[in-house]
């Protein structure tokens, strides 16, 4: 979306056009459930809190004032009702916790998720990408999450500083610990 | 940003790229449209629930929710559907907790106050809406 088809859009969503708001669905849905579904672990949680996510934006745009921030805003919303969902699994019992829940869960739901396989290169790639996959969940949450939003939302890192509510050099560094940890869980048969 | 910040950003982006490997994951297209379902539904609601909220319609909405709840001719969702189809999205639910309340309270204060209300519509919407959150706090104050 250019930034005239963006506000144009915008501006009629602020209205409650259901065209408007179902064009920014098409639009942003998928980069939100991939943020979505490897923060969670699993398609059906993924889904709710992508159904949420837009549910607020229709609920909440005439609060939201246009300065060329959209998906900033948008997957703010996203990840932050990724991180309730975590705080309530944490408070329903340690063994639900996110961390494992999703380290299992996004290493089972890939297996689904691929694409169906191919001779030689095509299965190698998927096996390199399920083990990007396992890696990643391996992360802990804070880790994980500012990788994924930075590989999703496509935002800069001062933005998702921002969005963190954290100091650029705290996402800076965040990022590069979560990037070091991701090399060592790949291990060496990463480059293979 | 400083240099070193700049370099680490430039940095870790390149590394990020790592990221494009992971395979893809896909909305199913039962799961779209359900989503494209809720936020038009959603939309039309609340665009509906705007072009009612006007200070006339409310008023009257007001009266007659108050009709319904003295005639006793529609039941408890109905007049629920009323009032929170005119009111405002906090008002709303603040009426539902009134109109529990109204249930729970005696005739004798159903009468006083049901009846001062439809005089106060007939001469002044407004003023109306005004007076039933007033008794609504009172209310309030009675149940505790």
């Amino acid at each position: 979306l250019d930034k005239a088809c963006l506000d144009e859009l915008l501006r009629q969503a602020r209205q409650r056009n259901p065209d408007a708001l179902s064009r920014l669905v098409a639009e942003y849905s998928p980069r939100v459930y991939g943020l979505l579904y490897r923060l969670t672990g699993t398609p059906e949680a993924a889904e709710d809190l992508l159904q949420e996510t837009f549910l607020r934006v229709v609920r909440t745009i005439e609060e939201y004032e246009h300065d060329g921030k959209f998906e900033q805003w948008l997957f703010r919303i996203a990840a932050n009702l990724a991180r309730d969902r975590a705080r309530q699994l944490k408070r329903r019992g340690p063994q639900r916790a996110l961390d494992d829940e999703s380290g299992a869960a996004a290493t089972q739901g890939l297996a689904a998720a691929s694409v169906p396989a191919q001779p030689a290169e095509m299965l190698l790639r998927r096996e390199e990408g399920e083990r990007l996959a396992a890696a990643l969940a391996r992360l802990t949450a804070p880790e994980r999450e500012i990788l994924l939003l930075r590989h999703f939302a496509e935002l800069s890192f001062k933005e998702i500083a921002e969005l963190l509510e954290v100091p650029l050099g705290t996402a800076l560094a965040r990022a590069h610990r979560a990037l070091q940890r991701l090399k060592e869980e790949l291990g060496p048969a990463r480059g293979a | 940003m400083s240099q070193v910040l700049r370099k680490l950003d430039d940095e870790l982006s390149r590394e990020l790229a790592l990221l494009r490997r992971l395979p893809p994951v896909t909305l199913s297209r039962a799961a779209w449209e359900r989503l494209d379902a809720r936020v038009r539904d959603e939309a039309r609601r609340l665009r509906w629930r705007r072009r009612l909220w006007r200070p006339e319609l409310a008023g009257l909405a007001a009266a007659l929710a108050l009709c319904a709840l003295w005639g006793g001719a529609l039941n408890r969702w109905t007049d629920r559907a009323i009032v929170t189809a005119a009111a405002a999205p906090d008002a709303s639910e603040a009426l539902g907790d009134w109109l529990d309340a109204f249930e729970r309270s005696s005739d004798r204060v159903q009468t006083l106050l049901v009846s001062d209300w439809l005089d106060a519509a007939d001469d002044d919407p407004d003023r109306a809406v005004d007076e039933i959150f007033e008794a609504l706090r009172e209310l309030e104050g009675i149940g505790a």
